[in-house]
């Protein structure tokens, strides 16, 4: 089925998301991570295209979505308006459900975006993510704080910005191979200019840890979680059940044998996954 | 030539262009605002919006009241006016208000919405069209007659009351229907203040006087300027507003633009209001 990508003027600036599927279903969205766009999910969205709604939006400096200088257009909170702008020219009535699927920051956007549309949400499906509470529970693990190594170096002031300059090819293979990203996929992903607009995200995602939104009391999720985590994931320790404790009530973690892109990696069997997972929650196209 | 008695046309540009931000920013929230949401998630995306735009600093912050925190129930201090964990639901009135700082000119703007309008609330939004209507008129004689705003805030007061509702904006500090708005000093700086209103607020009101600056029940003094006009009335369990800015110069009074959501669409007038009990 035809994914292609669309674009709108939101708040001043082009954005794009990748859409397709059955016209006039319920919406799968698929939320990218770093140093990805949202080219990253369309095996997935291939599956499912046949009885969703699906889309992706590529987040700012992916794709046709124009960046801009400053952090401010790539905060939890912007990067949201932007998604509900996308929903509301796919769904302009907003009657339709919605499944909300989240990798890496992709995944933490999913948390905070399903908190604004819980009421049309039917699931939510995170991929090798974490909520940002869940990132902060983390913090006295020193398992994942060694894991996390790049972060630390991306929230450094300018020397990032040298190292892309300088080496951006070394890094990102650095990133991708370690990661697991599946050898057929590297070629096409050495796009060093989203590594850069992707940077920003971080460093934005980081500050919301000083902000008092993050720490305001949150009702936990009524709708079906779904976390899929990679074994062998290089940035992130497979979720414990606990650490999910206040974000969501009905919870199911599945741990498989798989690294980072997990959706590249086993699409079908990702594709299973979820697919198994709505069904038993009897959540229709 | 003196801004005040004139107004220069690039002021009323610069305002005008804060006030359409500001009001698109509150347009564009409302419309995504579903059940569930709290008057603090409502808010955070109102600043997102504004600062999408460059908008760094705020005469005040955001403010979202739903339900009968629209009418003030309940508000007893200055805090008390913050956003809480109060949650929309989909046949409440809700409420947004934010004074975005645009190049120095402040674009404070009142915004009522409710998602699936009551009869009563289609009523409330006609009564406070036809203060709109009014308030140019009362302001162009009470600046001709320098009698000062005062004779503007009873008449208002009683025109709401004779209607069969409340006088909300009597609750605000000062019992303000309004307050004069200057281009702010300093506005490319956001510095923060103990309270909702900004340091370019609180220096604006030292430096001119609170009370020339205030439309309230004891005004006096020229009217000449412009102001943030904002009745605010009550109905039974909700509350409506509009927040725009009114123009008063040696050529009349006359509201900055038309183009405010809350004139766009005509409401139905009613006969007067039958409160309950």
């Amino acid at each position: 089925m035809e994914i292609i990508e669309k674009t709108l003027v939101g708040r001043g600036l082009k954005t794009a998301w990748l859409d397709g599927g059955k016209r006039g279903a319920n919406i799968l969205c698929f939320l990218h991570g770093f140093p990805d766009d949202a080219k990253v999910w369309l095996p997935l969205m291939q599956h499912f295209a046949s009885d969703f709604r699906v889309i992706a939006p590529m987040i700012r400096g992916a794709g046709k979505s124009v960046s801009c200088r400053g952090l401010h257009r790539f905060t939890p909170d912007a990067i949201a308006l932007d998604v509900l702008q996308i929903l509301r020219q796919v769904d302009p009535s907003a009657k339709k459900n919605i499944i909300l699927v989240g990798h890496d920051l992709g995944g933490i956007l999913a948390w905070h975006i399903a908190r604004l549309i819980e009421d049309r949400l039917r699931a939510l499906v995170i991929i090798n993510s974490a909520d940002l509470i869940q990132v902060w529970r983390r913090k006295s693990m020193p398992r994942q704080i060694l894991k996390s190594w790049y972060v630390f170096i991306m929230w450094l002031p300018l020397i990032p910005n040298i190292l892309w300059r300088v080496a951006p090819h070394l890094l990102a293979n650095i990133g991708y191979t370690s990661g697991g990203l599946p050898q057929e996929f590297t070629a096409a992903k050495r796009n060093t200019a989203i590594l850069h607009q992707s940077m920003k995200q971080y460093r934005a995602f980081a500050l919301e840890f000083l902000r008092k939104r993050l720490w305001r009391q949150t009702a936990a999720l009524k709708v079906p979680v779904l976390a899929i985590h990679g074994k062998k994931d290089a940035f992130l320790l497979p979720a414990t059940l606990a650490e999910f404790a206040g974000l969501a009530l009905n919870i199911q973690l599945r741990v498989i044998d798989g690294n980072h892109w997990l959706q590249l990696e086993q699409t079908k069997k990702i594709y299973q996954l979820i697919e198994t997972f709505l069904k038993d929650h009897k959540v229709a196209a | 030539m003196n801004s005040d008695t004139h107004m220069n046309s690039s002021i009323e540009v610069g305002f005008r262009k804060a006030q359409r931000l500001a009001y698109d920013a509150v347009e564009c929230v409302a419309t995504e605002i579903r059940e569930g949401w709290t008057e603090f998630q409502a808010t955070d995306l109102v600043k997102t919006y504004l600062q999408d735009f460059g908008v760094r600093a705020f005469f005040h912050e955001p403010f979202a009241w739903f339900g009968d925190r629209t009418r003030f129930d309940g508000v007893k201090t200055y805090a008390d006016f913050s956003p809480t964990y109060r949650r929309f639901t989909h046949d409440t009135v809700g409420l947004l208000d934010v004074a975005p700082i645009v190049n120095g000119f402040v674009g404070d703007i009142g915004y009522s919405f409710c998602k699936s309008p009551s009869k009563e609330f289609m009523q409330a939004m006609g009564e406070l069209q036809k203060l709109r209507r009014l308030l140019p008129t009362l302001m162009n004689e009470a600046s001709l007659a320098s009698t000062g705003g005062s004779a503007v805030w009873k008449l208002i007061d009683e025109k709401i009351r004779e209607d069969g509702y409340d006088n909300i904006h009597r609750i605000y500090p000062f019992s303000v229907l309004g307050h004069r708005v200057r281009r702010l000093p300093f506005a490319a700086l956001a510095l923060r203040s103990p309270v909702p209103f900004s340091w370019h607020a609180v220096l604006s009101i030292l430096l001119k006087g609170i009370y020339p600056d205030l439309l309230g029940p004891s005004h006096h003094g020229s009217l000449k300027g412009l102001w943030a006009i904002e009745p605010h009335l009550g109905g039974d369990g909700f509350g409506v507003k509009f927040e725009e800015i009114l123009v008063v110069d040696d050529k009349g009074a006359r509201w900055l633009d038309d183009n405010v959501p809350h004139a766009r669409q005509e409401f139905a007038v009613s006969s007067r209001r039958m409160r309950a009990g």
